[in-house]
């Protein structure tokens, strides 16, 4: 099976896009890996081994736009399957083998890997999600998309700058309505760099400055507008990707540690 | 209405890319160009006022994929409409608005333009397709999409890139599998620069050397119902494939 790994960049430091890439290179199986600019080209990137996709214009949609592009080219340069890798995230060795091997034991159309989610300075985080733990969300970078599943290249590509929070989650509720055969790898083989405030509240540590913070009211009501206009994401997939919790809760709260579950298995397994 | 016109290019000399680029700019109706480059980028290009999209390599499909990919640049940027036109053809200045006017006219989702063609050598040809003159199927050039339309952008880079030599005939069938309200211009605003050899010997010419020709084993091999039906929603050609007595070009007659 031809895999490409697409990797979206807009303005992240050299140091974390090397890193990604470098864990795309030291997969066990062969991979070809797809940086997509999403706005100017960075030259510092042609040094690597990489196919450098450039769309001179940032698009504001958290890198949708720039994955789509990222695995329609791969698909029509003959791969069989994209994994998507978020750039301030890496993989662990075996991430693309185990979910090549379950395409192949299950017939999937669409796989998922688990993940280990790191604060900005290394430490692993002892917490997960719990919609991700009972898997109603599965993060960006644990996407891997067969070319069955192609047509959710369509579905990335038509988020916006109203709908993008909730990509990954709304890909997940496409894929669902289609259908389609998805499988699990049931390995954490993502490394996934939190910038959420929860994750660090949790573990005791300051929050980062550069913390990522959404405004649920808003992207709720941006999201119901915009489904009335997109022939890909419903509002039934809106409404069923809304109805996690979401919002600012403190740890003296109980909605607080409702919203994660202690992890205790080491990365990768 | 915002619109973006969306041009892939491969490699053809940078005087047909800057005609078909001069083209837009003289546009009486306000549009934006994305050029995308299919692995050959000329970066002459980058002085002139277009959204240049680069891709590293060629994709060998007609360039259905950079086609698909200016077009979902163009959507999530909120461009409202999407024109096609080829690198090796040309529009006349009233294209935009006038298939724009036609779309809210007659609140279509797809406009097909009218072409008129043209030689290699500047020889204008007085003839048509029979199935382009009878709607059955309308050039790349000619489409224009808005509305629920937009949403067939990404099927040009969707489809098996073998059906590629027929994409035009696949998003028509598109076009009509999702009922999408079409309309088709009386005019001719596009201009086309014909190579293949049906325009030549009408006109009683030899076909050029770089004549088109289209691999109908190639695209018959290539048909896969589920693989269409998977990545399109729908099989344009109903699980009898794309049999070449019904989807070749059926000759030529005299414009009106």
């Amino acid at each position: 099976m031809r895999v490409a790994v697409v990797t979206p960049y807009i303005d992240e430091p050299d140091a974390v896009l090397r890193a990604a890439h470098y864990s795309v290179r030291a997969q066990t199986c062969e991979v070809t890996h797809i940086m997509v600019a999403d706005g100017a080209r960075r030259r510092e990137l042609d040094a690597y081994d990489i196919e450098h996709i450039v769309l001179g214009h940032p698009h504001m949609d958290g890198g949708c736009t720039a994955r789509a592009v990222g695995a329609l080219a791969a698909f029509a340069a003959g791969h069989d399957a994209v994994a998507f890798l978020d750039a301030d995230n890496r993989y662990t060795p075996d991430h693309v083998a185990s979910l090549v091997e379950v395409v192949e034991s299950t017939g999937a159309a669409l796989v998922f890997s688990d993940r280990s989610i790191e604060l900005t300075d290394g430490t692993q985080c002892r917490f997960e999600d719990r919609d991700v733990v009972e898997r109603q969300h599965v993060d960006t970078s644990c996407h891997f998309m067969t070319s069955r599943a192609a047509f959710l290249i369509a579905v990335w590509a038509s988020m916006g700058p109203e709908l993008w929070p909730l990509c990954d989650r709304l890909v997940v509720a496409a894929a669902r309505r289609r259908d389609i055969p998805i499988g699990w790898s049931n390995r954490r083989s993502l490394i996934y760099v939190s910038r959420w405030g929860l994750h660090y509240k949790a573990m005791g540590q300051p929050i980062p400055r550069d913390e990522h913070q959404l405004d649920w009211t808003k992207v709720r009501e941006r999201a119901m507008s915009h489904a009335e206009s997109s022939p890909w994401i419903t509002s039934e997939d809106i409404m069923a990707v809304l109805g996690s919790e979401h919002g600012e809760v403190d740890p003296a709260d109980d909605q607080f540690w409702n919203r994660l579950v202690a992890i205790d298995a080491p990365r990768g397994a | 209405m915002k619109v973006a016109v969306i041009t892939p290019y491969f490699r053809e000399p940078l005087q047909l890319l800057l005609r078909c680029c001069r083209s837009v700019t003289t546009q009486t109706y306000d549009c934006t160009h994305f050029m995308v480059a299919d692995g050959f980028p000329k970066q002459e290009l980058d002085s002139y006022p277009i959204r240049h999209i680069v891709l590293p390599r060629a994709h060998g499909d007609n360039g259905n994929t950079p086609r698909a990919v200016g077009g979902m640049c163009a959507i999530a940027e909120g461009f409202e409409a999407l024109a096609y036109l080829d690198a090796d053809n040309w529009y006349d200045p009233h294209h935009v608005s006038t298939t724009i006017e036609l779309a809210e006219q007659t609140e279509a989702n797809i406009v097909f333009a009218k072409r008129r063609l043209w030689l290699a050598d500047g020889t204008r040809c007085p003839f048509e397709d029979v199935d382009v003159a009878a709607r059955t199927t309308a050039d790349t050039s000619s489409f224009v999409l808005t509305g629920r339309g937009l949403a067939l952008a990404s099927h040009w880079g969707l489809m098996p890139s073998a059906l590629s030599p027929i994409c035009d005939r696949v998003m028509v069938a598109a076009a009509r599998a999702n009922a999408l309200p079409a309309t088709w211009a009386e005019k001719a605003t596009v201009n086309y620069e014909s190579r293949w050899p049906t325009h030549y010997h009408a006109m009683g010419r030899e076909a050029p050397p770089d004549a088109h020709y289209t691999d109908w084993d190639r695209v018959e091999k290539g048909y896969d119902a589920r693989m269409l039906t998977e990545r399109l929603g729908f099989d344009p050609f109903h699980g009898v494939g794309p049999h070449r007595g019904k989807n070749k070009p059926s000759g030529v007659i005299a414009e009106d």
